[in-house]
């Protein structure tokens, strides 16, 4: 494992390291811990190489380590690897374009942490959106918020513990669902803007820190324009189908909503808001890391699911606005980038618990309105099936001239 | 809105075990159909209210955060969930379905039982807007569970 320094990039108490990954290697698709990796690499004479760093690891956090690993060392053997506890083995090894021997395969794209994206990665992201934004069929950006609520049918799976009317199993559908959810829409944004992905707002917090909406979501305009990811339309729902339930037409059933929900919404918004931290049920901060390490240290998948949406309910809560509602929350621009850091910490925790799926019954249960091989359970499973994974951020590194030269 | 204030339960080893590792608070059957809401519970604090501070001083011991579906936005009856399954229908259960949560509580029983021989437990319905101030508490059952 290299530590390389990256002043001015790496998020305080961080640390960027180097890895390789023996089993989840996109880029390269020869097994590094059998050696095989290596043989070809020396066959190949390799004058060009480079490796791209893709993790960023907090301290003093343990990670998994590999010893061995530099081809310039004579007595080199194949790398041996010892597995951490913490959310390592992102790096991957790209021996570049002048290999022709090696089969090509596919690269997943990077889904990457909100606070360390690049200018660049920001601006495609937000052309991505301001794109499907323009869409008003079932490529835009309204069909997939309104898959999870408003209109009428809504999708989302939510709370699917079921139990309590006895014949029911425990329904863990809530992040397989979700993680359909992300895949459809990420490749909506990718149909506009190539290899655009879902960035993943971490916010767990210091309770020390105030919580906030990172800046990239914060900000109303960017460089003058207004800021696709600050808020988000809200045109699919017919007025007539928010006004039955919500301004409904006779103040007798106005006054029943009101008794049933406690909350009088008002009229349909045209575009989401968002009141951090203001309604009364909101948590006086968001998550923290002793929060999520809790869920991740849960110990099968139903405990994991619920500790996680339990922690997803509550950032919802926090942020109030159009995200504290199931029918209008995937409206918002910020609900994207809250259920990718969900997504992810599921990620984390098939990391640390591989094979630990959800129950065999469900593997094959369908993920509707979604359709294909990522449209059921056990579709959803493997991210790297799905074509993305997560690292804190991808700096490109280039081997020294001395190394090309070699 | 109206705490929920549990009888008091015992917190001998009898009661509630010597060597549990863990203890969970469930709630069962929850109402997540309307606005979204907290429920804040409490331990040996059967005054406690919206208003209370959440410190361990007050007995605080965590919340449950519930995203909720906000109200009903379909026809009559869109929003009834069945009460009973029948057979061959493998659809998914209805979305609304009351949930089974729970928070884990252990360092705070660990806590009071460390004083008291009894604990009372108030679960306070933090919910947003003009909410109904007699609606009973959004769940059907409450238990707490030691794990060993």
């Amino acid at each position: 494992m290299v530590a390389v320094p990256r002043p001015g990039r790496t998020p305080p108490g961080h640390e960027v390291r180097l890895e390789y990954r023996p089993v989840r290697c996109n880029f390269f698709p020869i097994d590094v811990e059998s050696g095989k990796y290596i043989a070809l690499a020396r066959s190949g004479g390799m004058p060009k190489w480079r490796v791209r760093l893709i993790a960023v690891y907090k301290l003093p956090q343990a990670v998994g380590a590999y010893e061995n690993t530099s081809r310039r060392n004579p007595g080199w053997t194949a790398p041996r690897y010892s597995p951490g506890a913490g959310e390592g083995e992102v790096v991957s090894v790209n021996r570049g374009t002048d290999t022709p021997q090696v089969p090509t395969v596919p690269s997943v794209n990077l889904r990457k942490s909100v606070a360390t994206l690049t200018a660049g990665d920001l601006a495609s992201l937000r052309a991505a959106f301001v794109a499907v934004m323009g869409i008003s069929d079932e490529r835009g950006y309204q069909y997939f918020a309104g898959i999870h609520g408003l209109p009428l049918p809504g999708y989302c799976v939510h709370h699917d513990a079921a139990g309590v009317l006895g014949n029911l199993p425990v329904g863990p559908l809530f992040l397989p669902w979700h993680r359909a959810y992300l895949y459809f829409f990420e490749q909506a944004l990718q149909d506009q803007v190539a290899g655009v992905t879902l960035p993943w707002w971490d916010w767990t917090t210091d309770p020390a820190q105030p919580s906030v909406i990172p800046d990239a979501y914060a900000s109303q305009t960017v460089n003058g324009q207004a800021n696709p990811l600050y808020q988000g339309p809200i045109i699919a729902i017919p007025d007539a189908q928010w006004e039955t339930a919500v301004g409904s037409s006779t103040q007798g059933e106005r006054q029943q909503l009101l008794q049933d929900t406690g909350v009088d919404p008002g009229p349909l918004p045209a575009v989401t808001f968002r009141q951090p931290g203001v309604l009364a049920p909101s948590p006086d901060a968001l998550p923290t890391a002793t929060d999520v390490q809790n869920a991740l240290n849960a110990s099968n998948f139903v405990d994991f699911s619920q500790m996680v949406e339990q922690i997803h309910d509550s950032v919802h809560v926090w942020v109030g606005g159009t995200m504290s509602e199931i029918p209008v929350a995937a409206y918002d621009p910020l609900f994207y980038a809250h259920h990718t850091m969900i997504d992810r910490l599921w990620w984390l925790w098939q990391l640390k618990n591989p094979g630990a799926d959800p129950p065999a019954g469900y593997l094959t249960s369908a993920l509707p309105p979604f359709a294909g091989p990522a449209a059921v359970v056990g579709g959803t499973l493997d991210a790297n099936s799905l074509g993305y994974e997560y690292a804190l951020a991808e700096i490109p590194i280039e081997a020294s001239t001395q190394e090309a030269a070699s | 809105m109206q705490p929920f204030v549990s009888r008091p339960i015992g917190l001998t080893s009898t009661d509630i075990g010597v060597t549990y590792n863990r203890a969970d608070l469930i709630f069962d059957g929850v109402d997540h159909s309307g606005a979204s809401f907290a429920l804040r519970v409490f331990f040996n604090n059967p005054a406690a209210t919206d208003e209370t501070g959440r410190s361990a001083e007050n007995g605080y011991a965590g919340s449950v955060y519930v995203f909720g579906h906000g109200g009903c936005f379909g026809d009559e009856g869109h929003c009834d969930v069945p009460t009973e399954r029948r057979p061959f229908d493998a659809r998914p259960p209805h979305q609304l379905t009351p949930a089974k949560m729970w928070i884990t509580v252990t360092d705070a029983l660990r806590q009071v039982a460390q004083h008291e021989e009894r604990l009372t437990i108030t679960v306070v319905h933090v919910i947003a807007g003009n909410a109904d101030q007699n609606r009973l508490v959004p769940f059907q059952k409450i238990s707490l569970v030691t794990y060993a």
